[in-house]
This record gives C-alpha cells, sequence and structure tokens, in this order.
C-alpha cells in the first residue's frame, strides 16, 4: 500500500512539474512573441521601481521616459488618494491633536490609494486599469510634508504590475495596436 | 483651572468643526439618497425599463492640472457618478454607441455645465428625454453645489454629478414611473438620428480633409473626428453629411464617405519617396470662426526625412499651419500628394526652456498612407504625368474640403 502511494505521489509531482515545464515554455514564448512598441512613459510616481518593474518585460522593452518624444503610443501611470468618510474626519482631528501637542502625537490618515495605468495612442484613451486599496498611516506633524511613498504604499503599487500586465495582454483594443504596428512599422 | 477646562472644551469645539468640515469634503454614497430628495411613496426601484443614455464625449474627458493639487478630473468624475447612480434606478441602462444593435425604451441625452463659486464646484445638468420612437417626453434642468477638497478636488466634482443625477432620475421616476412596459424598447440605437443628440450651434473643433477619388471619398487625420457625433463637410458652398469608412488612431488617418459630386480629387505619386528641401504647398481651413471660411495655401519644403525621437511614419515640412489645418493635403510642385498634416511641434513647453522653435510642422509619409489605402480597399490613383503648374495649385484648392465636428 505504502509502495503504491509512494507511487502516486510521484507520478502526482512528475505531472505537477511537467507542467510547470509547460507554463514556463509558453510563458518564454510568449515573451519571445511579444512586440516591443516605443512607448512614452509618464508617472506621477517618482520612485524608479516601478518604472524599471514595468521595462523588466519585453513588451516594454522599448518603454522609454525621455528618449520618445514622439512615439504616438503613451502610459500613463499615476497614483491618488479618495477620501474615505471616516479617514477624512479623522485625519482632520488627529491633526489638531498633533497640533495641540505640538507634534508630540503622529497625525493619522485613511485614504483610498488608487493606482491608475492608461494606455493613449495619439492622446485617444484605449486602456484605463486601476486599483484600488486602502491605507492607514500615521505621520509626524514635521515630516507630513515629505513626499517620498510610505513603503506599503510603494510595495503594493509594485505589486499591481504583474496584474496590470495581464490584463493589458487580454486586452483587445491593445493586442490590434501590436498587430497594426507589426503590419505597418515591421513587416 | 476653569481657564484650563475652557481652553479643553474650545478645542474639543475646534475639533468637532473640523470633523464636520472634513465630512463635507468626503465623497457621498452614490448608492444612498440624501434626505431632500425623495422618491414618491410606493415606487420601486430600480425601473426595468431599457435606458439609453448620450453624454458628449467631451464631457466624459474632460481633466486639467493643479500647480499644487495634481490631475482632477471632472469627466472621471461624472463617468463613475454616471454608473453608479443610473443602474440604482434603471436596471438596464447603457451609454449610447458601445452597442448600437442595443434597443431601448428610454432615450436620455445629458448636456452638463461645471461652474465654480465661492468655494463650490457646481453641476447645471440639462436633461432631454426621449421615448423609443424618439417622442420628446420630458425636458429640465437640475443643479447641485458640491464643496470643493483640496485633498481631493475630484472628489467635489463626482459629489456634485451624484447628487445632480440623483435629482434627476428622482424627478424622472416621479413624474413617469417607467417601465418596461410603458416604455416598451422597440426601436434600436442605430435608429437614433445623430442630429438630434448633437448639439449643432456649437462645433467642438474643426480640420480639414482631402478628396482622393471620384467616390467622393475623404481623407484627414483621425484626430480631427474623433469622438465627433456629427460630422459635415464644406465643399464650395455647400454642406455635406459624412460618415468615417475606415481609420486608424496609430498612424493617425481616416477615410470618409460623403455624397460630394466633383470629378476633382488629388492623386499619389508613382513612386512613395519624397525629396529632402522639395517645395511643398498646403491647403487647409485654418482657425474657423476667426478666419472667413476661404481656404489657405502656405508653402514650404520638406525639412526633413524625420520627426520627432519614436514617432512613426511621420516627417518634418516647414509650410506654415494653424489649428484647423490638420487632415489637409502636403502637395508637391507637381500636384500630388506627398502627405497629410499631422500636428507641429509643442512650441510652448520649449518656449518655457528658452527655445522657439520656427516652422517645425509633422507630415504623415505617402509610403504610410498608400500602405493603409491599400490595407483597406480604398481606391486612389498615381500621377504618372510630370506637370509642374500653375493650376496644381487650383487643383489642390478644388479638392480640399472643410470638417466641422459636433457632439
Amino acid at each position: 500500500m505504502k509502495k503504491i502511494i509512494a507511487v502516486l505521489l510521484l507520478l502526482h509531482s512528475s505531472i505537477a512539474f511537467a507542467d510547470e515545464v509547460n507554463d514556463e515554455a509558453k510563458s518564454a514564448k510568449n515573451e519571445e512573441e511579444q512586440v516591443k512598441l516605443p512607448i512614452r512613459y509618464f508617472s506621477t510616481v517618482q520612485e524608479d521601481e516601478l518604472f524599471t518593474k514595468i521595462k523588466s518585460s519585453k513588451r516594454f522593452d522599448n518603454l522609454s521616459k525621455e528618449d520618445l518624444p514622439g512615439a504616438p503610443i503613451a502610459l500613463l501611470v499615476t497614483l491618488s488618494s479618495n477620501n474615505t468618510a471616516g479617514g477624512s474626519a479623522a485625519s482632520l482631528g488627529s491633526a489638531i491633536w498633533a497640533g495641540s501637542t505640538l507634534g508630540l502625537l503622529p497625525m493619522v490618515t485613511n485614504k483610498d490609494m488608487v493606482v491608475r495605468y492608461e494606455m493613449m495612442v495619439n492622446r485617444k484613451k484605449i486602456v484605463d486599469i486601476s486599483f484600488t486599496e486602502n491605507f492607514t498611516e500615521a505621520k509626524n506633524l514635521y515630516n507630513a510634508h515629505n513626499q517620498t511613498l510610505d513603503k506599503d504604499v510603494l510595495e503594493w503599487v509594485l505589486s499591481t504590475v504583474p496584474l496590470f500586465k495581464k490584463q493589458l495582454s487580454q486586452n483587445s483594443e491593445f493586442k490590434n495596436l501590436e498587430q497594426e504596428y507589426v503590419y505597418y512599422f515591421e513587416s | 483651572m476653569s481657564k484650563i477646562t475652557n481652553l479643553f472644551v474650545q478645542l474639543i469645539i475646534v475639533v468637532a468643526l473640523f470633523q464636520i468640515i472634513g465630512c463635507a469634503s468626503t465623497r457621498v454614497n452614490p448608492n444612498k439618497l440624501p434626505k431632500d430628495i425623495k422618491l414618491s411613496k410606493g415606487l420601486e426601484i430600480p425601473s426595468d425599463a431599457a435606458l439609453s443614455i448620450y453624454i458628449p464625449a467631451n464631457s466624459l474627458k474632460s481633466q486639467f492640472y493643479l500647480k499644487y493639487g495634481g490631475r482632477v478630473e471632472p469627466g472621471n468624475a461624472l463617468k463613475q457618478a454616471l454608473e453608479a447612480v443610473s443602474s440604482k434606478f434603471f436596471e438596464n441602462s447603457k451609454l449610447v454607441g458601445i452597442n448600437k444593435e442595443r434597443k431601448f425604451g428610454l432615450l436620455l441625452d445629458l448636456e452638463p455645465e461645471w461652474d465654480f463659486k465661492s468655494g463650490k464646484t457646481i453641476l447645471k445638468l440639462k436633461y432631454r428625454l426621449y421615448d423609443t420612437n424618439m417622442k420628446l417626453i420630458l425636458e429640465a434642468e437640475k443643479e447641485h453645489k458640491a464643496t470643493i477638497s483640496y485633498q481631493d478636488p475630484t472628489g467635489s466634482f463626482f459629489n456634485a454629478a451624484t447628487r445632480s443625477l440623483q435629482k434627476m432620475y428622482v424627478s424622472i421616476l416621479n413624474k413617469l414611473k417607467p417601465t418596461s412596459s410603458l416604455y416598451a424598447a422597440i426601436n434600436d440605437e442605430s435608429s437614433i438620428p445623430p442630429e438630434v443628440l448633437a448639439d449643432l450651434e456649437k462645433p467642438v473643433s474643426s480640420g480639414t480633409a482631402f478628396k482622393i477619388n471620384k467616390d467622393g471619398e475623404l481623407l484627414t487625420a483621425a484626430h480631427v473626428i474623433r469622438d465627433c457625433l456629427v460630422v459635415k463637410a464644406q465643399f464650395e458652398e455647400n454642406i455635406y453629411p459624412v460618415s468615417t469608412k475606415s481609420s486608424s488612431d496609430l498612424l493617425d488617418i481616416a477615410v470618409l464617405k460623403s455624397d460630394i459630386n466633383s470629378d476633382k480629387f488629388l492623386m499619389f505619386r508613382k513612386e512613395d519617396k519624397l525629396e529632402l528641401g522639395e517645395k511643398v504647398t498646403t491647403v487647409s481651413y485654418p482657425l474657423k470662426g476667426l478666419l472667413d471660411a476661404s481656404p489657405n495655401l502656405t508653402v514650404g519644403n520638406v525639412s526633413s526625412q524625420k520627426a520627432l525621437r519614436g514617432s512613426l511614419g511621420l516627417y518634418q515640412f516647414s509650410a506654415p499651419i494653424q489649428p484647423g489645418s490638420s487632415g489637409g493635403a502636403i502637395v508637391s510642385e507637381n500636384g500630388e500628394v506627398i502627405g497629410i498634416v499631422s500636428g507641429t511641434l509643442n512650441t510652448k513647453s520649449l518656449i518655457e526652456k528658452g527655445v522657439v522653435p520656427q516652422n517645425i510642422n509633422f507630415a504623415l509619409a505617402p509610403k504610410v498612407i498608400t500602405k493603409f489605402l491599400d490595407k483597406n480597399d480604398i481606391s486612389y490613383q498615381r500621377n504618372t504625368k510630370k506637370n509642374k503648374s500653375k493650376n496644381n495649385n487650383t487643383k489642390a484648392l478644388e479638392s480640399t474640403v472643410q470638417l466641422t465636428c459636433y457632439q
């Protein structure tokens, strides 16, 4: 009986391994087939990690911040915050408390952060993908003007990149754009 | 001790006031009706009547940038509010244009107008409601003011839009009590005459196009006709309705169908080649509303075979162009089409950097144009004769039309 179970386990693990190999081969093949569109990059997220992570796949190999001023295709990534009903009141309240204690108490904020990926072709928007997450932050009054992103927020922003790429690869307008680019400029 | 207590009480009051202000600037819940907006007793929502909504594309795209407030998107706020509020009142509601085969029982034509006063964002929402046979059944206006929040400036647009829409829907439901049986969805969206929805008194933009064959087909830049509900072409003294036959946003090119009956059209060069420095002429109708409706003819030369880094299929020419010149033909000395006016260098941003560029304009190259025409089976002719003459300008003038876009 033990032998049967061991054989089954071995068989299962080998099948799983075969699947993984297939997946890897598929993704390598997909990566190979991806069209390198020339894309201008704009973002309100100053941290370079985001640009580097987007550019890491072959599809975005030709993504550029400054070198393609004439490219008709543009990717705009914006990070914004929406006030939440409780968060806004709490923020103002905690700001007053922080002020009244001369910064001894931290300011607590609660916001919905929205990261949005928009792709434009000659100013026509063809892709608009956004992700939202709620964040509570405690900031010192004297450090509140600091514009750098909180570590947790940046990590979350970076975690949306693969999701964006997956959704983009399934977008029919984007697929048409790639085909059109190949037809006119690579054939 | 009593002074300290007084100070503490004052502090509590200040905190409470700020909390109230804070609440006023947060986004309202589109699923909840405020106390002053009431549905008639016994009225059940959502209604099952099929509602189609038309809203001018520019209203859904408007955005601007604040120096210290980032991107503000009234258009997106309106779209989000529209999606959230509409589904609450009409379970079967959609924007016109996504699926023209969709049948509708009611058609809502919206005309939003933003205003600002004393720290408030104001939305004046004019609306007209039609039945499936395009009979006007209701026309009114609703307004709402929302406090501007400097933490979330788009939020005040969302709040004003949400409340205005709620007022509008409640008013419609209270007056008509619409159901799918009362307002049956008989006709589909393709039966809606665009002229009824478009504001034909206020053109949104204008541009230029030119004839490329005897069938009345016109060539222009795609951005000239983008998001237009109605496009009209003025040729000689007549106005013709036109429709899009094929277009490419990547190339910024479009072919339009028209009933223009004229033998005059422009031919392409025998070979899709450009000579650096060769003389070119552009014919266009720029600055509509400022200049009288007469074609402008400017001359220059091919100043570079390439355009900005990263551009696709464009070259540089020096003949002056203005807003409204887009889509006009670039004509060689031989009277052949060798390009379409696409755009110009963004001089404003360069002037801010201390650089004043001159005569740097861009056109789509003939090689890409003819490849596009071949792909879409659009007929055109190539010129095989050499005929440098003054008549070439006349030919270009006689083949050019002015386009006007309405939403």
